[in-house]
């Protein structure tokens, strides 16, 4: 129980550091880092140049439903202020952390007037992965014994699966990130940054033509089943077909991601109403959509539309 | 080149040196001998990255001075926010607003907060139409100064 914004906040959770002197594994290998960057981006595209409208809507909701979940996103004090920005930062951080961790895990934690004692609120609290484990069939956040000791709190919390949004990617689309995860660290390591220069000194015969072959082989390789192209890394190299293939592939993966976030967000928002008055759930309009997507990939393949008009059917 | 100008603010403020001052001014002197269109044409490319069409030429290597920059800015203690658990909470006192709100979004590039800090503060930018990611950015270094950020 805490003050937050002169209001109670009733949680389990606590907040305290762990390890982040150190940016973690998946933000320092650089093309993972930038798979991050541009899946996380692509959830929400910015549709116009106004701060408030990324086509991000509360279907059936009214405005203080609004303004409630916008405090809610806000729970880490980053003050977006208003309903369509903080939503789709909220999203976008919790995509590139998602498919950089398999999971980010929030508890939904109440709020309370001080006054007349009566649930008005709710903040979505951050809790580092690093923290969480699952044992038994229930969920806990693991505490240093140092810092429950401070903090006056047991070491291992348990954290009430009702009162958590845990966005999670499915099964086969978890194994699918952790393979290009995998595969795009260790093309990191060997990708054609500044060193290259003094690659001719360091190896006898270095030939850099054939290492950028190579490189973007393997790179085409590991990124094909999603789709991403790694900013046109090797698009050069690329047959119209296989650039537009892959823009197609593209969409479908972020269609999958945008569908997990937002249902798994929507979940949580029906859990929240049965002790905050909240109408409404969030839609994401004018993306394209899974049959729009497959009917193009058809198109493409069966060599029906030029690919021009396939890219633009659904270019927003 | 708009990158690398918004950089200089970012790494003026970070070293207290003031690089910006030499950079302002090449562009003064640039947009003096360019036409007119020129400063639309500077404007539209850097709405390019606001509209979502992420690739453009030398986007690997501007990616490589993100990536430097936000491990020089977390030297500092100041964490850019790609990720929930990446953040420092608190900046250390004297983070000046626009680290902060350099930090603060991740939708906002380098290339944005030049154009925030001089393209659309000259008197013949006033009827360009300001990108998302710059008013994200203007928007965000607003609210650090009301908080107190200098």
């Amino acid at each position: 129980m805490s003050d937050y914004n002169g209001k109670i906040r009733k949680q389990n959770s606590v907040f305290f550091f762990s390890g982040r002197e150190e940016i973690p594994k998946p933000y320092t290998d650089f093309y993972v880092n930038m798979f991050l960057e541009d899946i996380s981006r692509s959830i929400v595209p910015l549709k116009s140049s106004s701060l408030d409208d990324d086509g991000l809507k509360l279907e059936g909701g009214d405005a203080h439903s609004e303004q409630l979940i916008a405090e809610a996103v806000d729970g880490q004090g980053q003050n977006y202020g208003s309903f369509g920005w903080g939503v789709s930062e909220f999203l976008r951080l919790a995509a590139s952390e998602m498919c950089a961790f398999d999971q980010t895990a929030f508890e939904i934690a109440y709020l309370e007037d001080p006054v007349t004692l009566k649930t008005d609120g709710f903040v979505f609290f951050h809790i580092d992965n690093r923290q969480i484990e699952r044992k038994w069939g229930k969920l806990y956040q693991k505490v240093p014994v140092e810092e429950a000791r401070k903090k006056g709190v047991a070491s291992m919390i348990e954290l009430p699966l009702e009162q958590m949004l845990i966005f999670s990617l499915p099964n086969a689309l978890k194994e699918e990130v952790r393979k290009l995860r995998r595969a795009l660290t260790r093309l990191s390591e060997n990708r054609l940054g500044a060193n290259f220069l003094e690659m001719n000194n360091l190896v006898p015969n270095y030939d850099f033509k054939a290492h950028e072959r190579s490189l973007n082989i393997a790179l085409a390789q590991c990124c094909t089943r999603v789709g991403w192209d790694a900013r046109g890394s090797f698009r050069e190299k690329t047959s119209s077909y296989m650039t537009v293939y892959l823009f197609l592939k593209w969409q479908l993966f972020q269609i999958e991601i945008r569908k997990v976030l937002v249902d798994l967000f929507n979940g949580a928002l029906d859990r929240v109403r049965i002790r905050v008055p909240l109408k409404g759930r969030i839609v994401l309009a004018d993306t394209p959509t899974t049959d729009e997507v497959t009917s193009a990939l058809g198109d493409l393949t069966a060599g029906r539309d030029t690919f021009i008009k396939i890219m633009d059917r659904l270019n927003r | 080149l708009l990158a690398i100008s918004g950089f200089a603010a970012i790494y003026s403020d970070l070293h207290n040196v003031n690089f910006w001052k030499a950079v302002a001014e090449e562009w003064d002197q640039l947009l003096t001998s360019l036409s007119d269109k020129a400063l639309s044409f500077i404007a539209a490319i850097g709405s390019l990255g606001s509209q979502g069409l992420r690739t453009s030429p030398r986007d690997m290597l501007r990616f490589q001075w993100k990536m430097a920059t936000e491990n020089a800015l977390r030297e500092h203690g100041i964490g850019k926010r790609d990720y929930f658990g990446g953040d420092f909470p608190d900046p250390p006192p004297g983070t000046t607003a626009l680290l902060r709100a350099y930090a603060h979004s991740m939708m906002v590039d380098a290339d944005a907060i030049f154009l925030a800090q001089y393209l659309f503060k000259r008197a013949d930018a006033k009827d360009l139409k300001i990108p998302r990611s710059v008013k994200t950015f203007e928007e965000t270094m607003r609210r650090y100064r009301k908080q107190g950020a200098p």
